[in-house]
């Protein structure tokens, strides 16, 4: 029995306890690429993509709305702050915006767990990870990871790519600096010796009776993670990277940092080699308490920068007919400013949604009113119907990128529903 | 990767710009103002009199405003106040009391309310599914449920006007006539109307389906099995299965040798001593636990301790920058600075005096000396088994001899040059900042204190709690206003996560409430009223955790809370250090006395609280058993919910146990004793577990986290490698840490490069869970770390290493090879034909065709000349080569100058003449098994001091020689010491190994030549710069700015000094097999 073979035969095992060793083999996958984008820390939509103006009487919700309007992109309406302007221009032919996301908290921690794994409590997997599993089975690097929240819940495995340079050193383990014109650690004859008996061995004993869970768990994923596909892929992965100083710059301002562009080349490579499928991509800082003004507009101009490299990018590597972005945030920010210039945690927040040439696109679905509270919406006609309607709450975005995206029938996402929840026609 | 602030936090609820027009929204300001007011107003009588007044008066609007509150919340909880009248102060629902109403114990601890039960191994209450079918309800309701379960539980909450009162369960409190038959009732009816109603307030109680009052009654425990007994009674539908009790039915546990070892590997980086070995041999848990505590002592345990209290509490964040330059309240620090600086334009570095490198060492020392004071104090606690309330308690900061003068203390330490020797200090001399301090820059941006003023601070220690690093870690803003500490204090050290504690609402008109809603509307006050009063008792520290940085050094507060620009009016009055539109600074009801001391007080309530010792089960549980401790599921259509169940209630019994004994202390021993905790952490079945037969699906996934086989951190590994082989992967030295502090492929403490984040570490700020799964990144790390540490291991122990250091390797030769049966080198002394010597080797041989291998192995070249300047051309010659059997009789016999020229030799007369090093091969049938003498004659040509060397090889090459017993004993040997399994020389484990062996040592033995220099690998020696240690020890120096480096002059003269040879190819051969050995999932898991 080859090692596959094996590691087939051990998925009812690996079920029981509660793992499952993807069954499919992307080594070919051609499908659709998935990047996440995770603005943590709570962003602000009212200057974004939810604009909102003064309301007389009411405290100052933006302080660019004292003199400028609100903006208009095809049907997409923006804020004039930041470089929004250039970004919707350019982009909204290619966005779906979801307003006025309840996310029911404004704690960090759930609103992060709520936003990406669709809900509020802990235990469910990303769609990402979801993604992952569908579409990346056997692949080296299905599912990214470069911080922020990327819970598998067992059905994928992430991979954290944050020393890009250093990949090139290990992903030919006998080489010395994966450099094949020096002299290597072992010569191909002893490494493939080692290899050849080396997996004879690990396959034996993940194969054997009786373990903990933990035990089988970690071993079939050992020989996963070894299998020839998977280190060649690697190989591959590493050949692609740039050099250090070919990376995209780290950005900075003030005492932000910012990686974003960086993390959108690596994951475009990965995809363009073939290795990764699916990547949750983290941009923090937005928890503007204090100098809301400032630090928002750089932080969401870093992000539509980031996101416009990422399609640029895409372009260029010939991928970014295959891409969905999604992009959001742990919640929304007060509908005024508190007495630092700074804006503090609200619940409601939005969601963009971008692919290229979709008929859903150009299109915003949900509301808000003027003081940035949700409105309840028909789930079947998507209109404001405060007396029947739902409330969009993450669960809804999410149920509805499972069923667009293909992975709402997989036995994953069988295993994490979203029970009593509506399917909102976001992608019709 | 990812961007970061230096300020950011956590809110619950945001609007802090409320208007205060109406007295009656003023907050209930403390006593606290009143006796900070008293403390800080001058001398003068007139104005203490009149300050005095005005506190009066501020005292009587503070009691009418909080008899307003009070009355207000008597309006809107009318029915509960009645309901609760009759409860004791202290019970009322938990979410006006001041606490969350999560929490299972509401109260200080008084008493042992918990399940009494010996730590080691209880008898478990039963669980589901075993009470009695048939019994009086309200027998059993009013005997053994609603007491102890109804009464000191759920009513708290499920009550008219509770928390959980618009429920579909609200009972009657005990102050009701007759609350025992409407109770009963309630549930009856609940029974009735609720699908699964049994199994609903079963879960619900354990904690699990989003039980808003988290764990009430533990499953496995006397009360819930009466809670079950109960509902059964009552005709509920009780679902049987598996239970916390049976979970660890079919389960194996590791022997005390095998969880000796992981502990060993665990505690203190290293592998137990074979006297630690025996002394657990006889299995007792006693004598286990004995071993386990020895372990805890020594740098590989404070390791640990240091690694596992920054998984919790991240403060390595900022270790490398903690009090930034431009502060000065550090007076000392601030002056040390300069001087430093003035010394570097002194010698070269006036463009950019921060380069100085003795400015740069003191930087880095200084910086790491106050980052590490959390985790340090944690260490010194553990380590010197004092009790752990002493981590938020203790009266000191932990400091290292630079650190301890930037706060001016006056401590003692071993070597004041040791970065890393930590002891008990204080911040002596911190001085807050006002006019008084006079501050000169000279050069520009470089300051220095000429005057520190009036404000000397006598700085009020509490533990881990005002630490700066802690303080920097967990920062504050205006709106923020410690809240994000309160929330991280609860969470770390009372276990208690307030942003779990209850949803945040969906009410429209509670979240457009601009009437200080953290204060005032329910909807917010269920998680500000534990919140705000914590942090409160932060009310000194501002938002990077300096004490009183505002306002002239009288507190923390922000400018525009004192003078709004937006027109409102401030609460603030002269003398606050607290917000007056917030609550109070306290903790469970109660006020913080003071506002000098706010944080001590807050930590000694805190390690008086029932939830710290839980808590710090809980800290520490991750840390041992590679997983966090199962919460309990929130919903009964999730997967495995049964499995998530029962885990959760199982870890919790076992928790709960534990901090029942930890309190108190373990077996008599001393209370809050960590050692202890650790040791019964170490002993328990969710560490020991290790192989399981059932295929219960319920079972195995509950027991997902247990056991064996979690991946080594990289951490871990590093150390693992460097406690088996002495050799550390990469490991680099720098100023001023030197071998206190090193960094290799895996850790870098300096920073996060290399393969640390790859390898599934963590950096404390994004990337702050560590990830057990392997991934094809994760198994390349892995399989380059075997690869690159092989060849300098081998090499090391092989060559450089008297056998008897040697870690790995002892008990075999170079010589050892698949084929040989025993060897034996002579010198030979004889100087003439007529005088040749006869030399022997005795053999015991098995039947089977053997070889005999006569090598000449010193051979000289007469390019050298001797000590007396004669040429030096050594040879040796060799006449005949016989085997004789046990009885002398002649089994075989070669004249050796018969075989004729050889490329290393030729017959010369009755000899065999070799001019060079090299080997003549002679077969030998051996057709008994029995001892047998090699016999060879010989002499030499003389060349300068040293005799010919004339090495005798006997090899088997039908699979019966010694060296393949020596190999495959020796595989055995390094499964036991690097996986720590016993193995059979004829197991599969040692088969697959030896075939690797045999298959490369062949190629080897046809492709490369004798010496191991000639060998084809790329054997980084220099990989890690303390190889040489205790070699060459000059081979280490270090750059200027502080990198170690190594001198490879001194490196080369040292190897040349040394025999390289490697005949029989076996040690490269082992270098190969070692990697191979190092790929094992038994090495990379434990």
């Amino acid at each position: 029995m080859n090692r596959r073979n094996f590691i087939l035969s051990a998925v009812g095992a690996a079920a029981s306890s509660g793992f499952r060793v993807p069954l499919a083999n992307a080594a070919n996958y051609t499908g659709k690429l998935f990047v996440f984008i995770q603005a943590d820390g709570g962003w602000d939509p009212t200057s974004f993509c939810d604009p909102k103006t003064n309301v007389a009487g009411e405290p100052i919700i933006n302080h660019w709305a004292q003199a400028g309007e609100v903006r208009q992109a095809g049907n997409i309406h923006y804020a004039p702050f930041a470089n929004n302007q250039a970004f919707f221009d350019k982009y909204y032919q290619r966005i779906l915006v979801v307003n006025g996301v309840d996310a029911q908290t404004n704690s960090h921690t759930a609103g992060v767990v709520h936003n990406w794994s669709g809900r509020i409590s802990e235990g469910y997997p990303t769609t990402t990870a979801l993604l992952a599993a569908h579409n990346g089975a056997g692949l080296s690097m299905p599912y990214l990871s470069f911080g922020g929240f990327s819970n598998t819940a067992g059905v994928a495995v992430f991979t954290r790519l944050n020393n890009p340079t250093e990949v090139r050193n290990i992903a030919k383990p006998e080489l010395f600096a994966g450099d094949s014109s020096r002299t290597p650690f072992f010569n191909s004859e002893d490494w493939s010796s080692l290899t050849s008996h080396r997996d004879t061995r690990l396959s034996r004993l993940a194969a054997a009776p009786n373990l903990m869970p933990r035990d089988a768990r970690n071993r079939e994923l050992y020989v996963a993670a070894l299998e020839p596909d998977a280190a060649e892929g690697l190989r591959t992965f590493a050949d692609m990277i740039p050099q250090a100083r070919n990376l995209q710059p780290v950005e900075e301002y003030n005492l932000f940092r910012s990686t974003l562009k960086r993390q959108a080349q690596l994951a475009l490579l990965a995809f363009k080699a073939g290795v990764a499928v699916s990547a949750d991509l983290r941009l923090g800082g937005f928890d503007t308490h204090d100098n809301h003004d400032a630090e928002a507009n750089w932080l969401l101009g870093n992000l539509t920068g980031a996101i416009d490299y990422l399609w640029t990018y895409a372009e260029l590597q010939g991928v970014a007919d295959r891409l969905v972005v999604v992009v959001g945030s742990d919640f929304g920010r007060t509908n005024k400013y508190n007495a630092e210039a700074g804006k503090d945690h609200w619940p409601i927040g939005s969601f963009i949604v971008m692919e290229k040439n979709q008929s859903w696109t150009n299109r915003v679905v949900g509301e808000t009113d003027e003081r940035h509270f949700a409105r309840k919406i028909s789930p079947t006609t998507l209109q404001r119907d405060d007396a029947a309607g739902t409330l969009i709450h993450p669960k809804h975005v999410h149920k509805a990128l499972r069923k667009y995206l293909g992975v709402s029938e997989t036995e994953n996402s069988q295993r994490f529903p979203f029970h009593n929840t509506a399917e909102l026609p976001l992608f019709s | 990767m990812g961007l970061y602030r230096v300020l950011g936090g956590t809110q619950i609820s945001g609007p802090v710009g409320a208007r205060f027009g109406a007295a009656m929204y003023l907050p209930l300001a403390a006593i606290l103002a009143v006796s900070v007011c008293q403390a800080q107003f001058g001398p003068d009588a007139e104005q203490e009199q009149a300050h005095e007044e005005r506190l009066w008066e501020e005292q009587e609007q503070e009691w009418l405003l909080e008899s307003m509150l009070a009355a207000r919340r008597e309006s809107a909880h009318a029915r509960l106040e009645s309901a609760a009248s009759a409860i004791q102060p202290q019970a009322i629902c938990p979410a006006f009391a001041g606490l969350s109403p999560e929490p299972r114990s509401l109260r200080k601890r008084t008493s042992s309310p918990l399940v009494a039960r010996s730590v080691s191994r209880p008898d478990r209450p039963p669980w589901r599914g075993v009470s009695p079918p048939t019994e009086s309800p309200s027998g059993v309701f009013n005997d053994y449920v609603s007491g102890p379960v109804v009464q000191s539980k759920c009513i708290y909450c499920h009550v008219e006007g509770g928390a959980s009162g618009h429920t579909r369960l609200v009972l009657t409190p005990a102050s009701v006539d007759g609350h025992q038959a409407t109770n009963l009732a309630v549930f009856q009816t609940f029974l009735e109307t609720v699908d699964g109603g049994a199994d609903l307030i079963l879960n619900k109680i354990q904690g699990a389906e989003s039980h808003g009052g988290g764990v009430q009654v533990v499953a496995g425990s006397t009360d819930f099995a009466n809670m079950e007994r109960f509902l059964r009674a009552l005709g509920g539908d009780v679902t049987g299965g598996l239970s916390p009790t049976t979970l660890f039915q079919g389960v194996t546990m590791a022997t005390a040798g095998r969880t000796l070892r992981r502990a060993a590997l665990l505690f203190a980086g290293r592998l137990p001593t074979q006297q630690e070995l025996s002394s657990v041999i006889d299995g007792e848990e006693s004598s286990l636990r004995r071993a386990i505590k020895g372990l805890m002592t020594g740098p590989g345990f404070h390791d640990f301790l240091i690694r596992a209290a920054n998984d919790r509490l991240l403060t390595d964040r900022d270790r490398l920058s903690v009090i930034g330059t431009a502060e000065v309240r550090f007076v000392d620090l601030t002056n040390k600075r300069w001087e430093l600086v003035q010394e570097g334009i002194a010698s070269g570095y006036a463009n950019y005096p921060r380069r100085y490198p003795p400015y740069r060492f003191h930087e880095r020392a200084v910086q790491y000396g106050i980052a590490r004071a959390p985790l340090e104090l944690i260490a010194h606690v553990v380590e010197n088994d004092l009790p752990y309330t002493e981590i938020l308690t203790a009266d000191y900061i932990m400091a290292n001899p630079m650190a301890a003068k930037a706060y001016g203390a006056t401590t003692e330490f071993d070597n004041p040059e040791d970065v890393t020797e930590f002891k008990p200090s204080e911040i002596a001399r911190y001085f807050r900042r006002d006019r008084s301090m006079v501050v000169e820059e000279n050069p520009p941006n470089i300051r220095r204190v000429v005057n520190p003023g009036n404000l000397s601070t006598d700085y009020p220690h509490a533990g881990i709690l005002n630490t700066t690093v802690f303080l920097r870690r967990y920062p504050t803003t205006a709106t923020n206003r410690n809240r994000a500490r309160s929330r991280w204090t609860y969470y770390h050290f009372l276990g208690f996560d307030i942003e779990k504690s209850a949803a945040r609402t969906q009410d429209t008109a509670a979240l457009a409430d601009t009437n200080n809603p953290t204060m005032n509307n329910p909807a917010c006050t269920v998680c500000h009223i534990p919140m705000d009063p914590v942090a409160g008792t932060y009310q000194n520290y501002g938002n990077i955790g300096l004490f009183r940085d505002r306002n002239g050094g009288r507190d923390s507060l922000p400018n525009l809370y004192r003078a709004p620009t937006d027109g409102t009016v401030s609460p603030y009055q002269r003398g606050d250090t607290w917000f007056r539109d917030m609550r109070t600074p306290g903790f469970g009801g109660q006020q913080a006395p003071s506002a000098d001391n706010s944080l001590q007080w807050l930590a000694e309530q805190m390690v008086a609280d029932e939830r710290f010792a839980p808590a710090a089960v809980r800290f520490w549980w991750q840390a041992v058993m590679g997983a966090e401790l199962a919460e309990p599921p929130t919903d009964s259509n999730d997967a495995d919910f049964d499995a998530l169940l029962v885990a959760s209630a199982a870890q919790t019994l076992e928790v709960d146990a534990l901090a029942e004994s930890f309190r108190d202390g373990f077996d008599g021993g001393k209370a809050y004793n960590v050692k202890d905790l650790l040791a019964e952490l170490a002993l328990s079945d969710w560490f020991r577990a290790e192989s399981v037969t059932t295929d219960d699906p319920v079972r195995l996934v509950a027991l997902r986290d247990a056991g064996v086989a979690r991946l080594l951190t990289p951490e871990e590994l590093v150390a693992k490698t460097g406690a088996l082989t002495g050799y550390v992967w990469g490991r680099r030295l720098q100023k001023p840490f030197e071998r206190g502090e090193t960094r290799s492929r895996l850790h870098n403490p300096q920073g996060f490069s290399g393969y640390q984040l790859l390898y599934g570490g963590i950096d404390s700020d994004g990337i702050i869970e560590r990830t057990g799964d392997m991934n094809a990144t994760m198994a390349a790390v892995a399989q380059s770390h075997a690869v690159e540490v092989s060849c300098p291991i081998v090499r090391r122990e092989f060559f450089y290493w008297p056998e008897k250091e040697r870690l790995l390797f002892n008990g075999i030769t170079k010589f050892d090879t698949p084929f040989s049966e025993t060897r034996g080198e002579f010198d030979v002394t004889a100087e003439s034909w007529e005088a040749r010597q006869r030399i022997v080797l005795r053999v015991p041989l098995a039947a089977g065709s053997k070889t005999v291998r006569l090598a000449f192995t010193n051979n000289s070249t007469g390019g050298q000349q001797d000590s007396d300047g004669n040429p030096l051309d050594r040879n040796l010659s060799l006449d005949r080569m016989a085997v004789h059997d046990s009885s002398g009789a002649i089994v075989s016999q070669v004249e050796l100058e018969t075989l004729g020229r050889k490329n290393c030799g030729r017959p010369q007369g009755q000899f065999f003449w070799m001019q060079s090093n090299c080997s003549l091969e002679l077969p030998v049938e051996i057709t008994s098994p029995g001892t047998y003498v090699v016999a060879v004659s010989a002499h030499q040509d003389r060349a300068g001091d040293q005799a010919a060397r004339l090495a005798i090889d006997v090899e088997a090459q039908d699979g019966s020689s010694q060296g393949e017993v020596a190999i495959r004993q020796k595989l055995a040997d390094l499964h036991q010491r690097l996986f720590g399994v016993t193995v059979g020389v004829d197991s599969p484990d040692v088969a697959e190994a030896y075939n690797l062996f045999v298959e490369v040592w062949n190629r080897k033995s046809i492709s490369e030549g004798a010496s191991f220099l000639n060998s084809r690998f790329n054997c980084r020696d220099d990989g890690d710069h303390l190889y040489f240690e205790g070699l060459a020890d000059d081979a280490l120096r270090y750059a200027e700015g502080g990198p170690s480096q190594l001198n490879y002059a001194v490196i080369r003269e040292f190897k040349q000094g040394f025999d390289h040879s490697d005949p029989h190819h076996a040690v490269r051969t082992w270098v190969v097999t070692l990697a191979y050995l190092l790929t094992d999932h038994r090495y990379l898991y434990f």
